[in-house]
């Protein structure tokens, strides 16, 4: 069996900057991976590898046994709401719908069981009565939840998702994670946050970034030195529910983090 | 009443091509890219001028050519899109002037190019425009659910392996046809407005790409006709007259929609 990805000594980054170096790190295929990281560590730069959007600096990317670009039509990819440009005439059925874009030639239409398949997934989402709204009608969660039908439409085996529940309420964020844990028994989820809390409670396993290093755990224990590690900081550990790490109050770099 | 004739086929078939190209310049940010087209296509008009040859087809060329030099130069150069429409809409402009300059021509006739003539548009710039319009609906509604997904989200629909590049070269291409044909009716110096603020109000007012361009080319026929309206009862400038009508309910409307 393939893995569903497969990083070879890679160094990548922006111009001449490199943001990860020489990095190593396996993911067998099924369940949820968590990237978790502060900000600019690099867990987006990973994901812009996988999707083929910009090319390792040294080393290779393999995804689902081939080069992250051909993979394309077998990867499903939930971006930041923020991206999205929202004031255009078209409802969350044209978003979830376009989910078929490069599945389907160019000026065709999605079939009868294309659309059902949108239906579903909007049903299971509970966003099935927006259909029609305006995406400018919509608030930040909903629209997230659409992104995640989209993705989901594409019946990918490997589906990345960047901060997908950054706008979600609680009950969002529940059903983005009960409906991830459920399509990951058969397919591999890869989602990335600076959200240690959410991260920790509903992924199967955790890598840190930072550093220009990815250090894989193969479950959420995360021993609490990698997290300072990756973060630069202290972490403690809070629990209400169910226990999960966060970062402490402290002063880095001269500024609250 | 048959002098009214030519200009009201004019404004029909202007009315499509604003109406689809300028839906579609505003859903996908091309809005000051077309003012900056339209302004570096004086460039061609210039050439023309001073080669002594029909216009069109040299404009047209010229055009097409400065829309693919602005594409390679986003792609190549660190410099912001804006920043390069902008250094390319004064040197179109520029070089159209020098070339006026040097053929030392009258160059009279230029009016018409900068500030439109409907009255005196030439049979085959009508037919060239009909040609266009029949092209810009057939892409436009046939693609009209991959131009909206590119439109939301460029990043996702490059991923998919969807060829965003070369729709994007497609669209740029269509606009910059659709620029240099519209620019006898209104002039180049008032045709983004025409461009793009039916589509503005279509985007605005609509919930989907292909009701945006019927409505787009409805309002953009509205404004025309009562811009002809205007000039012919007050013996004004018609693309003046055209602008005026669509600006002035543009302003309105969105005051309306900020109560």
């Amino acid at each position: 069996m393939t893995q569903a990805f497969r990083f070879r000594d890679v160094s990548a980054g922006y111009r001449k900057r490199a943001v990860l170096r020489g990095v190593d790190l396996e993911l067998p295929r099924g369940g949820i991976l968590g990237l978790i990281g502060p900000n600019g560590a690099g867990k987006s730069t990973v994901l812009r590898l996988l999707l083929g959007l910009i090319l390792p600096q040294e080393g290779t990317v393999e995804v689902l046994g081939t080069s992250a670009r051909l993979a394309r039509p077998k990867l499903g990819y939930v971006p930041q709401t923020l991206t999205l440009d929202r004031d255009l005439p078209g409802t969350l059925r044209d978003l979830v719908l376009s989910g078929y874009l490069g599945l389907i030639p160019p000026g065709g239409t999605p079939s009868r069981e294309e659309t059902d398949r949108a239906t579903h997934w909007m049903d299971r989402l509970g966003i099935a009565d927006l259909a029609k709204r305006k995406l400018s009608e919509l608030s930040g969660g909903q629209l997230q939840l659409g992104l995640v039908a989209r993705a989901l439409v594409r019946e990918p085996d490997l589906l990345l998702l960047d901060e997908p529940t950054a706008n979600a309420d609680a009950r969002a964020e529940g059903a983005v994670f009960g409906l991830l844990e459920e399509v990951c028994r058969d397919r591999t989820g890869v989602v990335v946050s600076h959200d240690i809390g959410v991260l920790s409670s509903n992924v199967d396993s955790i890598a840190c970034v930072g550093a220009g290093r990815i250090v894989y755990h193969g479950s959420t224990e995360v021993p609490v030195d990698a997290l300072e590690e990756a973060y630069g900081c202290p972490v403690d550990l809070i629990a209400h529910g169910h226990p999960h790490r966060v970062l402490a109050d402290h002063h880095h770099h001269g500024g609250r983090e | 009443m048959s002098l009214l004739v030519v200009p009201l086929i004019a404004i029909f078939l202007a009315a499509i091509a604003s109406g689809v190209a300028g839906t579609l310049a505003v859903t996908h940010r091309m809005v000051s890219l077309g003012g900056g087209l339209a302004h570096a296509a004086y460039g061609g008009v210039g050439l023309a001028f001073l080669l002594g040859w029909t216009p069109l087809p040299v404009t047209v060329v010229f055009t097409l050519a400065i829309a693919m030099l602005i594409v390679w130069l986003s792609e190549h150069s660190p410099e912001r899109a804006d920043t390069l429409i902008g250094v390319v809409w004064a040197l179109g402009m520029a070089f159209g002037i020098l070339c006026v300059d040097l053929s030392r021509s009258y160059a009279g006739d230029l009016m018409s190019v900068l500030f439109g003539s409907l009255l005196a548009i030439p049979r085959q710039d009508l037919y060239a425009l009909g040609v266009l319009d029949a092209v810009l609906v057939f892409c436009a509604w046939r693609f009209r659910r991959e131009l909206l997904a590119m439109a939301v989200d460029p990043e996702f629909a490059e991923v998919t392996g969807f060829p965003v590049r070369a729709f994007r070269v497609g669209l740029l291409s269509l606009l910059s046809l659709a620029v240099v044909l519209l620019m006898r009716v209104v002039g180049l110096v008032l045709l983004v407005a025409f461009l793009s603020i039916p589509g503005a109000l279509a985007v605005r007012w609509t919930r989907s790409m292909g009701r945006a361009l019927w409505v787009a080319t409805g309002l953009a026929f509205v404004f025309g006709l009562a811009g002809l309206a205007l000039s012919w009862a007050f013996n004004l400038s018609t693309g003046a007259c055209v602008i005026a009508a669509a600006g002035t309910t543009y302003l309105a409307t969105s005051l309306r929609s900020r109560e």
